[in-house]
């Protein structure tokens, strides 16, 4: 439908607000439709917030490297930036406005060079170290000069730090709310102050943490006990990993001294008795995320004191599954595994559902928008399900032998898929591929890994659409 | 029932009950904050919205009248765009011309929920689309100089969605 163009465009307000309800992909289209348009996009903060500028960059990053480019030419556009491989020493190519920087894989850092980012970036909102190593060093020639009031969240994910980091954090991070370590400490310098050095961290920053993540061995219930009864601090999400020495005891004492935890995620501690999640339900009145192992429970009447839940994970053996409304009105995201006995599953409300070995056929999945199904039998009927869940957005399949025809068909079934991420499926070839870049050209977001009768060709093809599309094969 | 009566910039006057006028926030405060007395009998001037965008308005306030305020945090619900109430949609069903002119009122009157509503249906138009695509929708010229597309292009290969 043509119309004659004799009114004024969109102005730069309503635009933005009609961009707000696009994704970072469609984003990335409309920016390429007319000067207006883009100008809107890179001038609002808070549509900016929407992308990760990355960069990747195997070795030192010198000056006149292109990626090094790109950075600087992206200063000060960029509110995020995801920075891998990079030994950046010039910090002040980055911008001083960065609210969230990742720094993927960096071995070798200085924490001298760290310190130097940070005094750059003290508007930095958010600092996420993942496998990024940091070399011994000595606090006393450390300059901790400064402190960073804009940063909230700290994560440190499977790098190898010494632990006196911790110390300097104390000393940098004022108001840190969200504070995450997953296997990310040097052995090496691990010694007997470390849990004190952990503890005098977040003692430091009692009065705004609220989210805590530990992931790693060697944590004792005893220190996390001494963290929950610390004074002020109102923890909101804890999230407690490998912690083999946990007992089903400090989970109970946990919720009792941290009564206002509304997302708990316990993985290392296999429940074994139903009075006990009972009595750690009824401490925690306003929970609204779970995820736990349990053995051998045979009902989840205890989730009946947790009305608030809107997303549970469960890692057990149930046998029966009914989430009515009753019992719990605001679930949308379930995530089970290994519930290989399970007869009954009522999905009327859930949003998003993630399931291993699922032995029947979910019913009333209408208003499902997410799907993960790994490691499923040959006979399970995708395409029934597909059809009954025609709201889905989101569709992953891990380590499932299906083939071609029976993926196609039940991809026909979904209108409004965005996202396919097919993962390990042996049988899938290059005709599935074939039937993507001829039929769903409007799909977003489409992940292609280790699927080995996918050959190179159509690989080729499928990379062909990445300017649309982001591919990982 | 207390009536107001809103002057539009052609000049015509409408009677509106004041409930339905409060739906628009610049008309709550003129009323509550500046004091204007509706029993005066003197009209509201709207300059900016013509008779027959806000004769479409209010059709539309008349209906959400009695709608309860919407959840303000939900960061998740704010982004879908396929939760538009069917009686909106056909509301909606519009030349583009009479949509943005809704729009450019909605603003000016301030009705966050009728902005939203005719943002979300904004956003469906351009959802699936390439620029090419998207120009031709809305009938928008390519302004870019010469090789500026492809430099965005090269800048787009740096960016991911942020999860």
């Amino acid at each position: 439908m043509e119309e004659p163009k004799d009114y004024p465009p969109l102005p730069t307000e309503i635009l933005e607000l009609v961009f707000h309800h696009l994704s970072a992909h469609q984003l990335k289209r409309a920016r390429l439709v007319c000067r207006a348009w883009n100008e809107t996009i890179c001038g609002s903060n808070s549509l900016l917030d929407k992308f990760v500028f990355m960069v990747n960059h195997a070795g030192t990053c010198r000056k006149t490297c292109s990626d090094c480019a790109a950075l600087a030419n992206a200063r000060g556009r960029f509110l995020n930036v995801k920075l891998s491989y990079i030994l950046l020493e010039n910090w002040s190519l980055v911008s001083e406005h960065l609210q969230r920087v990742t720094l993927n894989c960096g071995y070798g850092f200085k924490v001298e060079s760290l310190l130097n980012m940070l005094r750059n970036v003290s508007k930095l909102q958010s600092l996420t170290l993942s496998h990024v190593s940091i070399d011994d060093f000595k606090l006393q020639n450390v300059k901790l000069d400064f402190k960073m009031k804009h940063l909230t969240e700290l994560s440190i994910l499977n790098g190898r730090i010494p632990v006196k980091c911790l110390y300097v954090f104390k000393k940098v991070c004022v108001r840190l709310v969200v504070l995450n370590f997953v296997d990310c400490f040097d052995w090496k310098c691990f010694s007997d102050h470390s849990d004190e050095q952990l503890f005098n961290l977040i003692f430091a920053v009692r009065d705004t943490l609220e989210h805590l993540g530990l992931t790693y061995r060697n944590i004792q219930g005893d220190l996390l006990e001494n963290i929950a009864s610390i004074d002020r601090l109102e923890l909101k999400r804890l999230s407690l990993d490998k912690c083999d020495k946990l007992k089903e005891q400090h989970l109970i004492s946990l919720s009792r001294l941290q009564p206002g935890l509304e997302h708990l995620e316990v993985r290392s501690l296999h429940f074994r008795d139903e009075n006990i999640l009972t009595e750690v339900c009824q401490n925690l009145a306003n929970v609204t995320c779970f995820t736990l192992q349990t053995i051998q429970l045979n009902n989840t009447s205890w989730l009946g004191y947790s009305p608030r839940l809107t997303h549970l994970e469960l890692n057990s053996n149930c046998t029966e599954l009914e989430f009515d409304e009753v019992a719990l009105p605001n679930l949308k995201t379930l995530r089970l595994k290994w519930l290989r006995n399970l007869q009954h599953m009522k999905l009327d409300q859930i949003h998003s559902f993630a399931v291993r070995y699922p032995n029947l056929l979910p019913h009333k999945t209408t208003n499902l928008r997410r799907l993960e199904l790994i490691e499923v039998r040959p006979s399970f009927p995708l395409h029934l399900l597909c059809q009954r869940s025609p709201k889905l957005e989101s569709l992953h399949l891990e380590r499932i032998n299906i083939v071609d025809r029976q993926l196609q068909l039940s991809c026909r079934a979904l209108k409004h898929l965005r996202e396919l991420s097919l993962q390990e499926l042996t049988s899938v070839t290059g005709r599935f591929v074939e039937y993507i870049c001829t039929y769903r050209r409007n799909l977003e977001v489409i992940k292609v890994v280790w699927c080995r009768k996918i050959g190179v060709s159509e690989r080729n093809r499928l990379n062909a659409l990445r300017e649309r599309m982001h591919l990982t094969c | 029932m207390s009536t107001i009566k809103l002057e539009t910039s052609d000049g015509v006057k409408f009677t509106v009950k004041t409930q339905v006028a409060k739906c628009s926030g610049t008309i709550r405060t003129m009323l509550e904050d500046i004091g204007i007395n509706p029993q005066d009998g003197e009209a509201i001037p709207l300059s900016n919205v013509h008779s027959t965008i806000l004769q479409k308005i209010l059709v539309w306030a008349e209906h959400h009248v009695d709608d309860p305020e919407p959840p303000r945090d939900d960061a998740d619900a704010a982004k879908r765009t396929d939760d538009i109430c069917s009686w909106d949609e056909d509301f909606l069903k519009v030349d583009q011309r009479t949509l943005f002119d809704v729009m450019l009122a909605a603003n000016y009157l301030d009705m966050k929920q009728l902005i939203a509503v005719c943002c979300k249906t904004v956003a469906n138009m351009i959802k699936g689309k390439t620029a090419d695509q998207i120009r031709k929708t809305f009938n928008i010229e390519n302004d870019f100089p010469p090789g500026d597309e492809d430099k965005i292009r090269l800048r787009n290969q740096f960016c991911e969605e942020r999860r």
